[in-house]
């Protein structure tokens, strides 16, 4: 019985070890081929993360002697071999291939230049181009260049100011905003057509040249700004309309339309009078009288003593104008220029149409600031004609015949809100006028 | 049967009956040794048959899964073709696919907006090996009523023949 046991006990451990033995190197196989799949794992998302981690920033693009010359920052932080770059011409069809650079190595942090140099492709200025660089980890970045040819971009087209004085220069501006992923190169305005004009049909609108003549790079979310000085002539109401219907050279294929409009606006004296400075005066109510009656123009005679009327408006928006007696309107003698026949006129209450013409004391002739000028654009007539060097008075002047004058107003007064308050005094002098005596 | 053996005075065991009985039980210990090692071998030629085709599935599967994680195809570069076929001008498209892994790869489908191609121009066709670090472009000809249209993007599908499926779009210009 024992020698049966023992070799049931043999042979059992026999086949015990078999199993174990099987068992052992199974699951050894099974670890191995799982270590070599969590291998190939970790080496994928390695590879993932390098490809995710490559990146790289196309800095120029020029084409000296016709050729493209590319330089690309790594912006990554790796080191990027370029493996391949495709040229697709886009104003003809089909015309696309791939070339190897030779200069395709950028370290980390590195810009790689004259990239492209080495293709035998030459730029034709007149064709839009599609250009991609792809790299050994598969990323690829593409531009265009000379034009936009396929990149959603914002194009506008305007006139700063949109109105302008006839004979003065006005600025067109197109703005272009790249709203594409990828960068555009060589970005040139067309040029620009002859405008249509609308009015009189005097109407004139002549641009210069552009300025810049072009952006070598617009890199995506970028803006360019061209612009065109205008000189603007022609009536009043008139206007030029500059239309273009490809705004950039070799541009999208589908119309794309900027209309900007021009008004040209003819001034007159009475434009820069109203609005300019505290006090104004408006020239074209500007009077004269020997005694029969008022009259307009610079042609006034000197027969007999003359007064002017003037109309001064009041722009200050809170304060009233009380006008002073030291008010008086100079005229300087052109024609005799030792300054013997310059004459003032002094401000007076009022001017009788009598020949000779007799004058109204100013306040009387003996208080001041007695005339107002509301406050708010408020306008009054104010007379001059008093000369002598007392002020106030009622003395009356000639003209020297046939004499020319240029000369201009000086007022003194006060803003406040009644004729007693006292405040600081003001003095403005309000140029020019001229007259020729007969 | 019973055997009985008995014993004389001085210790010798008489055979008859019971000598046979004594035999048998040899023989039938050997009987069941040999039993015993037949099935047991039998047991593990079983178990290690099994363990084998076990192992080759593991190793194929694992190599497969291993395989399709190692490819890496890029599509590359994307043409629509106006001139590739006639009459219809509009309906090529050409896909450059390049192979950035370390293993080669086939394509066996291509897929535009979800159909599949059966029809190419330009003398390509599939499947197509493609040797690591090199490209392949496959011109895809829509069917005849079918163009791309300017602006409006189009999917691409690529599937090789490990399963791996690459997927882009790209609008026309």
């Amino acid at each position: 019985m024992k020698s049966r046991r023992a070799i049931s006990s043999v042979v059992g451990m026999v086949f015990a070890i078999i199993a174990l033995t099987t068992t052992i190197t199974y699951i050894s196989y099974s670890m191995g081929i799982l270590n070599n799949f969590n291998q190939s794992v970790l080496t994928k998302n390695q590879q993932l993360t390098d490809v995710d981690k490559e990146k790289f920033q196309i800095s120029s693009v020029t084409i000296p002697n016709g050729k493209l010359n590319i330089t690309v920052a790594n912006t990554g932080s790796l080191p990027i071999q370029f493996t391949k770059i495709w040229i697709q011409n886009t104003s003809t069809t089909d015309w696309v291939n791939s070339y190897m650079p030779t200069n395709s190595f950028a370290s980390t942090g590195g810009v790689l230049t004259n990239v492209g140099q080495n293709i035998p492709v030459y730029i034709n200025a007149a064709n839009s181009y599609n250009v991609k660089l792809v790299t050994s980890r598969g990323n690829t970045q593409q531009f265009s260049m000379n034009s936009a040819n396929a990149s959603p971009l914002n194009i506008q087209l305007m006139f700063f100011p949109a109105t302008v004085a006839g004979g003065f220069n006005t600025t067109l501006t197109m703005i272009v905003t790249n709203n594409s992923t990828g960068a555009l190169t060589n970005i040139t305005p067309s040029s620009l057509p002859s405008p249509t004009y609308t009015g009189s049909g005097t109407a004139q609108c002549i641009a210069s040249t552009v300025s810049p003549p072009k952006y070598n790079m617009l890199a995506p979310g970028s803006t360019a700004v061209f612009t065109w000085n205008v000189k603007v002539s022609g009536a009043g109401g008139d206007t030029c309309t500059f239309k273009l219907t490809k705004p950039l050279q070799n541009g999208y294929s589908q119309t794309v339309q900027a209309t900007a409009t021009v008004t040209v606006v003819q001034l007159s004296t009475s434009n820069y009078a109203v609005y300019a400075g505290t006090l104004t005066m408006n020239y074209t109510q500007f009077e004269f009288t020997e005694g029969n009656s008022w009259s307009t123009g610079w042609q006034v005679p000197s027969t007999n003593p003359i007064a002017f009327s003037l109309r001064i408006t009041n722009n200050n928006a809170t304060s009233d104008f009380y006008i002073s007696k030291q008010s008086f309107f100079w005229l300087e003698d052109t024609s005799n220029g030792n300054g013997v026949n310059n004459q003032p006129f002094y401000i007076v209450n009022s001017v009788n149409l009598s020949t000779p013409i007799t004058l109204g004391a100013y306040c009387g002739g003996s208080g001041d600031y007695c005339l107002e000028i509301p406050h708010g654009g408020g306008t009054v007539t104010v007379y001059f004609g008093a000369t002598g060097v007392s002020k106030g008075g009622t003395n009356t002047a000639n003209l020297q015949s046939q004499h020319g004058y240029d000369g201009f107003l000086l007022l003194f007064g006060k803003f406040v809100n009644s004729q007693t308050q006292n405040t600081i005094q003001y003095g403005q002098n309000i140029p020019f006028v001229a007259v020729l005596s007969s | 049967m019973i055997g009985i053996i008995r014993s004389n005075k001085n210790g010798l065991t008489k055979f008859g009956f019971s000598d046979r009985r004594g035999l048998t039980t040899v023989v039938t210990t050997a009987l069941m040794l040999s039993t015993v090692a037949v099935l047991g071998s039998a047991l593990v030629a079983w178990s290690n048959g099994n363990l084998k085709v076990f192992e080759i599935g593991l190793s194929t599967t694992a190599s497969n899964a291993t395989n399709k994680i190692s490819e890496s195809l890029v599509i590359e570069n994307i043409v629509f073709c106006s001139n590739c076929a006639s009459p219809n001008g509009n309906n090529v498209i050409n896909v450059t696919l390049t192979n950035t892994g370390t293993l080669g790869i086939t394509v066996n489908q291509i897929q535009v907006n979800g159909t599949t191609i059966n029809q190419f121009a330009k003398s390509t066709t599939l499947p197509a090996n493609i040797l690591p670090q090199t490209s392949y472009t496959v011109s895809a000809q829509l069917a005849a009523t079918t163009q791309w249209k300017s602006k409006s993007p189009d999917t691409i599908t690529v599937t090789t023949a490990r399963g791996s499926v690459y997927t882009t779009q790209a609008a026309p210009p």
